[in-house]
């Protein structure tokens, strides 16, 4: 029997105006879970729960039917890269790298060797995202969408099992979005994308509820 | 190696602000220890000057004054003795200075020529000098001025608004001296004749039929002109109006033959109400301990100074961490290892802690080199 890669139980965190509860949650391998709600239902705390940025005040996580929850924060943040795959809100490059750096982020701060298969795979993102030539570049001269197409990029790059996406086409036209879902199925990940864009379909949608 | 070089990208990103990081601690660190060390090297080279010279004689007048005349050729000394006091018979040898006059910036100093053996001074190109009109440079004189044997230079008048006064002499470069750490090595030496004729108590003057092209150019009376070189065949052109004994002298340096006749001429010099004795490195001590109270009273007048630097500092710093902490939430969400970011931010302070030693060494090193002649030949 295949481990559900995300499974949820009694979930329940302080998330704005009111708690994220989520009584159960099951994700099998490869599927894309689209979560949607207005602003401050909670699809970002619920987002950096499954990530492991947060610790749930109550419940449990379990990532490919491993206790990642009640891990210490430490261990979910080494435990991160190469099993899930981040694309944040908020597309902040490291400036002092160059964008072909920043894609690569794990490899060139030494997090992992370089080999010719990572550079490969990257080359290959950057074809699929339609992303312009990186090395040399500095990050400051990419436009928000290819910004935003590189920080996708990234979360990929490490073949991650799951991918937890935060409004991952808010600055891209519809090419660009159709570029971001494609990579997104192409990748095999289990994909929980939170997102206003009626263009990515998911598998299932969980829509959190408004206001208190 | 990865932390080294992904913290000298982290330099060449912010160029702008590193240095100034770099420059702010170099500059905290680095100034203090140059006035520091600038004060001790300047005292440790005044204490060896002052140790070269037992006694000086001079003018009433300031004792710290005159002990800075001998030691720097500081022309500055008010008023003269006659020549004639040079004489202390067999208990001292007297060398008399007559100093004021200037090349530039370079002292024109008129010295009894046994002065070069007293001070073992060493013509290294050349000759000394032996007639009216020839000089030799110190070493760093020379090299500053470019001055070889067979140079000639003008010293400027030494009253600039007297257009009755004495006219410059031109001097003959016949030598130039070795390097010696006294004060000599910024100075023009030429006996004291000459300096007599560049203050016009000496001079040369032809007739009209016996003047030679450039060498007499100012007129003293209808047919009458005055030598403004002394050239070989002028020479004897050369003469003063009055007793050779009177003429002034700035300073004479004493050096006594023993302790007793040191002891012996002190006394009955620092009797005599017409003129002023001092032991340079007495006068020096005093000198030194006023300027360790002034050094500290400049330290402490810059604390607060200091105080405000580190606090902008730590502003600064405080603000780069803040700058920070939008890497650290990437590195955090894509899972990378805390360790090896702080392992980057440590080589960068390193890196800036190194620049800015590296900073402060030079100003501590060269403030001495630069300060110390700047105060001594001023």
């Amino acid at each position: 029997m295949t481990a559900l890669a995300l499974a949820v139980r009694g979930l329940h965190h302080p998330a704005g105006a009111r708690p994220l509860v989520l009584p159960a949650l099951d994700l099998a391998p490869g599927a894309r879970l689209v979560v949607r709600g207005p602003s401050g239902s909670g699809k970002t705390t619920l987002l950096r729960l499954i990530a492991g940025e947060l610790s749930p005040a109550a419940g449990e996580l379990r990532v490919g039917g491993a206790p990642w929850s009640a891990l210490p924060a430490d261990a979910r943040r080494a435990g991160r890269f190469g099993t899930i795959g981040v694309i944040p809100q908020e597309l902040t490059l490291i400036d002092w790298l160059d964008a072909w750096d920043n894609l690569c982020l794990g490899w060139a701060l030494g997090a992992r060797p370089q080999s010719a298969g990572m550079e490969a795979r990257a080359a290959a993102l950057v074809a699929a995202l339609g992303l312009p030539p990186l090395r040399g570049r500095a990050p400051r001269t990419l436009s928000m969408g290819e910004r935003q197409r590189l920080v996708v990029a990234r979360a990929l790059l490490p073949g991650p099992g799951l991918v937890v996406a935060d409004e991952p086409t808010s600055a891209l036209d519809p090419a660009g979005a159709d570029a971001v879902d494609a990579a997104l199925r192409a990748s095999g990940a289990t994909a929980v994308v939170a997102t206003h864009d009626p263009r990515l379909a998911g598998d299932d949608t969980l829509t959190l509820p408004v206001g208190p | 190696m990865i932390p080294l070089r992904r913290a000298l990208d982290r330099l060449r990103a912010r160029p702008g602000a590193q240095a100034a990081r770099v420059l702010a601690w170099g500059l905290g660190l680095g100034l203090p220890a140059m006035v520091v060390g600038a004060v001790a090297a300047g005292g440790d080279l005044l204490r060896a000057r002052a140790a070269a010279v037992p006694m000086v004689l001079g003018p009433p007048g300031d004792h710290t004054d005159l002990a800075l005349a001998a030691l720097r050729f500081d022309g500055r000394i008010h008023g003269s003795l006659p020549a004639a006091r040079a004489t202390l018979g067999p208990r001292a040898e007297a060398l008399p200075l007559r100093l004021g006059h200037r090349v530039g910036s370079t002292p024109v100093v008129g010295v009894d020529p046994g002065l070069l053996r007293v001070r073992g001074l060493r013509v290294a190109d050349g000759r000394p000098f032996v007639a009216l009109g020839e000089a030799v440079a110190g070493a760093r004189a020379a090299a500053r001025a470019g001055l070889r044997p067979g140079a000639q230079v003008q010293p400027a008048p030494p009253l600039h608004h007297d257009l009755a006064g004495a006219t410059p002499l031109v001097l003959s470069v016949v030598g130039v001296l070795a390097p010696s750490g006294g004060p000599e090595d910024d100075a023009l030496l030429t006996d004291l004749a000459t300096t007599w004729a560049l203050d016009g108590h000496l001079h040369g003057h032809a007739s009209a039929d016996g003047q030679s092209g450039a060498a007499a150019a100012a007129e003293l009376a209808p047919g009458t002109f005055l030598l403004e070189e002394a050239r070989p065949e002028d020479l004897s052109q050369f003469h003063a109006h009055g007793d050779p004994a009177g003429l002034p002298v700035s300073l004479i340096l004493v050096h006594p033959r023993d302790a007793r006749a040191h002891d012996q001429l002190w006394a009955e010099l620092s009797l005599d109400p017409s003129v002023s004795v001092v032991r340079p490195a007495q006068a020096i001590e005093e000198l030194l301990a006023l300027a360790a109270d002034l050094r500290d009273l400049a330290l402490l007048l810059l604390l607060p100074g200091t105080v405000g630097a580190v606090a902008l500092l730590a502003l600064v710093e405080r603000l780069a961490a803040e700058a920070d902490r939008a890497e650290d939430a990437v590195f955090a969400t894509q899972g990378l290892p805390a360790g090896a970011v702080r392992a980057i931010r440590r080589a960068e302070r390193l890196l800036v802690a190194t620049a800015a030693l590296a900073v402060a060494a030079a100003l501590a090193a060269t403030g001495p080199l630069l300060l110390v002649p700047w105060a001594l030949h001023r």
